[in-house]
């Protein structure tokens, strides 16, 4: 099942707080644990330190973008994959389509991909008669639930154990009190037939290293390198924005990106993907295509305060900490990625008319910006597509005063704190134009403590 | 024109004025929190904290009869072209263990390129067979301690500069690479934690310290 689009964000996310609470249990509960390791993982390093590495790495890439991916698309041929590029979604699921028809595909075991839900990837297979199965364990859970996913590290997280324990029930009549090892087992079991028996592995890709045209994966229950490593043909649909220089630099960022989406020092499997099967291996893809995909990422990169958002490594950690996202989950921001790095690249891939209200989805409380691992301006940029959303006539005009307001107080540390909270507060009081999802939770409970603080740390830091 | 040329010609005009942004070098970032210098002993440390077990032994040979008596246990094994040589070092034939096809047994030895110190790593490379790393239950891996690097970036280095069996040319990684860091898991399910998703849900990395040269039979 599909998304609706961010233009319902309003009416869903209060459906989801009042229909649905268990929804907000689970992604609390969830959320509660990423934080938790996420600060334990980064206390371990020198996260400051690393992060200005990784910032400093990306945005590298993303300046030097043209020659990084013609030099990726040399690599990648050498080592003997195909190189495609897709400028939109029509021309990726084309693509995919030949790819198809050529190899007379049956059969497709997917590993997580945002990239694959922001196309469409499952619909259009189906509609070709290939018959797809999501393989990461979160994502089978929501695949057999026909819903899309909810968070980019963890698809599920809205869903409860009795959620799954009726699921697997209804699916493979496992007993209604089964625990998560049974349940896991009896996945395990369906979909290692799957694996064997699959013509295609379809994945996604967490860098693409130029210097050595290799697809990097990270991942903790190891279906990624099965669908990468069993079946004959291998497509991994990559962004351009994922391209790093280096190989040196993927073990940096790897570990930077383990630590801040689930604190772990490595996923417990990375892969490092050159090409297909060569002589001397014993088993392993006959094809790997590799996907170079647009779809709205150069429209982002020509915005020139937006473009820092394509550093995004996808960890995860600004939805986490978000008091919003909390609040509802990703399923009302109605669109593949949700939470504050949604909600600043919407208006950059889908055109700000398109993404609104989402920019209006946070109360900037700056608690992301403390936590973003690639160091993303996340407040700022809402900022930002607010105030083009002020001067293209798509918001209230008593959001543009507050947001003066806020602009001129950030001159001066003294009040910034006040008019955050003004501007916190004004969308609550203007009446029919509030955001019922903020006035909902601001009313009844105080924002985690990092958030509260994170401004103001950030304003001491650069005083003093 | 294609959609390669309108994508770079896109990039090229959203960049046009923007500033470039340096390569900040190296990533030394890790420096100041690696283990007191010995990396078997953070290796063991990081592979045994992600929930995996770690035996050590000074010789091959030692190594290899551990692992033969361990293996005793299962009814089925499968091993990795690389690891077979390993596993019957010093062995009888009429000792050698029956193989099957890695999707059937209950666990499969492979022989790791090297380790990572830094983030608990064994590296795994497709000329032992991916099959048998990835669909058995249990996973026992041979690792020369000699061949355990400090840092990721050294192993991926080392790596790409090894001329690996089968592979004639130096100076390229192979078609792909495994870091296995611990078991499968997931907590998909309720978020809890669940071993042995998919891959391995039980891996021993079996340290070989001597770098003494091998008696090996074929
Ligand atoms: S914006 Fe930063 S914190 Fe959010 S998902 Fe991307 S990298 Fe992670």
């Amino acid at each position: 099942m599909s998304f609706s689009g961010p233009k319902h964000y309003r009416a869903e996310s209060a459906k989801a707080l009042k229909d649905r609470p268990s929804v907000r249990a689970s992604v609390t509960s969830a959320t509660d644990t990423f934080n938790a390791n996420r600060s334990e993982a980064y206390s371990q390093i020198d996260s400051d330190l690393w992060r200005d590495w990784a910032r400093d790495v990306k945005s590298h890439a993303l300046t030097n973008l043209d020659q990084y991916l013609e030099q990726a698309e040399t690599q990648l041929l050498a080592n003997g994959a195909k190189v495609h590029w897709a400028e939109t979604a029509h021309d990726a699921l084309g693509l995919l389509e030949e790819i198809v028809r050529d190899h007379g595909i049956g059969t497709a075991v997917k590993a997580k991909s945002m990239l694959s839900e922001e196309l469409g990837i499952n619909e259009h297979l189906e509609h070709l008669g290939v018959h797809v199965r999501e393989t990461d364990l979160g994502e089978y859970i929501i695949q057999l639930i026909g819903e899309p996913p909810s968070h980019i590290v963890g698809p599920a997280i809205h869903r409860s154990l009795e959620d799954c324990q009726r699921l697997f029930h209804e699916t493979f009549g496992t007993p209604l009190d089964d625990g998560p090892d049974a349940l896991a087992a009896a996945a395990r079991e369906a979909l290692r037939e799957e694996f064997l028996a699959a013509d295609l592995g379809i994945s996604g890709g967490n860098f693409l290293v130029a210097e050595t045209g290799t697809v990097a994966l990270i991942e903790n229950e190891g279906n990624i390198r099965l669908s990468t490593s069993l079946p004959r043909v291998h497509i991994a649909l990559v962004g351009i924005e994922k391209i790093v220089p280096r190989l040196e630099d993927v073990s940096g960022l790897v570990q930077l990106t383990s630590r801040a989406a689930t604190g772990q020092p490595i996923g417990n499997f990375f892969s490092l993907i050159q090409g297909p099967k060569r002589d001397g291996d014993i088993d392993g893809p006959e094809e790997v295509h590799v996907i170079l995909v647009d779809n709205g990422r150069t429209r982002l990169l020509a915005d020139d305060k937006a473009w820092e958002a394509l550093r995004c490594v996808r960890c995860g950690a600004c939805l986490n900490i978000c008091p919003v996202y909390r609040q509802t989950g990703g399923h009302p921001y109605g669109w593949t990625y949700s939470g504050p790095i949604g909600a600043i690249i919407a208006p950059g891939m889908l055109g700000l008319e398109e993404a609104m209200p989402l920019p209006y989805a946070s109360s900037l409380c700056g608690a992301c910006v403390d936590e973003c691992p690639v160091r993303i301006p996340i407040p700022e940029l809402l900022l930002h597509w607010r105030e083009k959303a002020v001067e293209e006539g798509l918001t209230p005009s008593i959001e543009s005063a507050g947001l003066k307001a806020y602009t001129k107080a950030a001159e001066r540390p003294g009040i910034f704190r006040a008019a955050g909270a003004m501007l916190r507060h004004i969308p609550l009081d203007a009446g029919g134009r509030a955001l019922p999802i903020l006035s909902g939770w601001v009313k009844e409970r105080s924002a985690p403590e990092s958030s509260a603080k994170s401004f103001m740390q950030q304003w001491k830091e650069g005083i003093e | 024109m294609t959609a390669r040329s309108s994508i770079l010609d896109r990039v090229r005009i959203a960049l046009a004025n923007r500033e470039v942004v340096a390569h900040p070098g190296s990533f030394e970032g890790w420096r100041p929190f690696i283990h007191s210098g010995n990396p078997t002993e953070q290796f063991t440390e990081m592979f045994e904290a992600a929930g995996g077990e770690v035996v050590s032994f000074k010789t091959q040979v030692e190594a290899s009869l551990w692992v033969r008596g361990f293996l005793a246990d299962f009814n089925s094994l499968s091993v990795g072209e690389l690891a077979r040589g390993r596993l019957n070092e010093d062995a009888e034939p009429d000792e050698w263990i029956e193989e099957m096809d890695p999707s059937v047994v209950e666990a499969g030895v492979s022989l790791a390129f090297g380790a990572v110190a830094e983030t608990g790593s064994l590296i795994m490379t497709p000329q032992d067979g991916r099959r048998a790393q990835l669909l058995p239950p249990v996973h026992v891996v041979f690792v020369d301690q000699a061949k355990i690097y400090e840092t990721l970036s050294e192993g991926l280095v080392a790596l790409k500069n090894e001329v690996l069996p089968g592979d004639n040319e130096s100076g390229r990684l192979p078609s792909a690479v495994g870091l296995h860091s611990g078991p499968s898991k997931s907590a998909d399910i309720g978020q809890v934690l669940v071993k042995g998703v998919h891959g391995p849900g039980r891996v021993v990395a079996v340290i070989v310290e001597s770098a003494e040269p091998r008696t090996s039979k074929p």
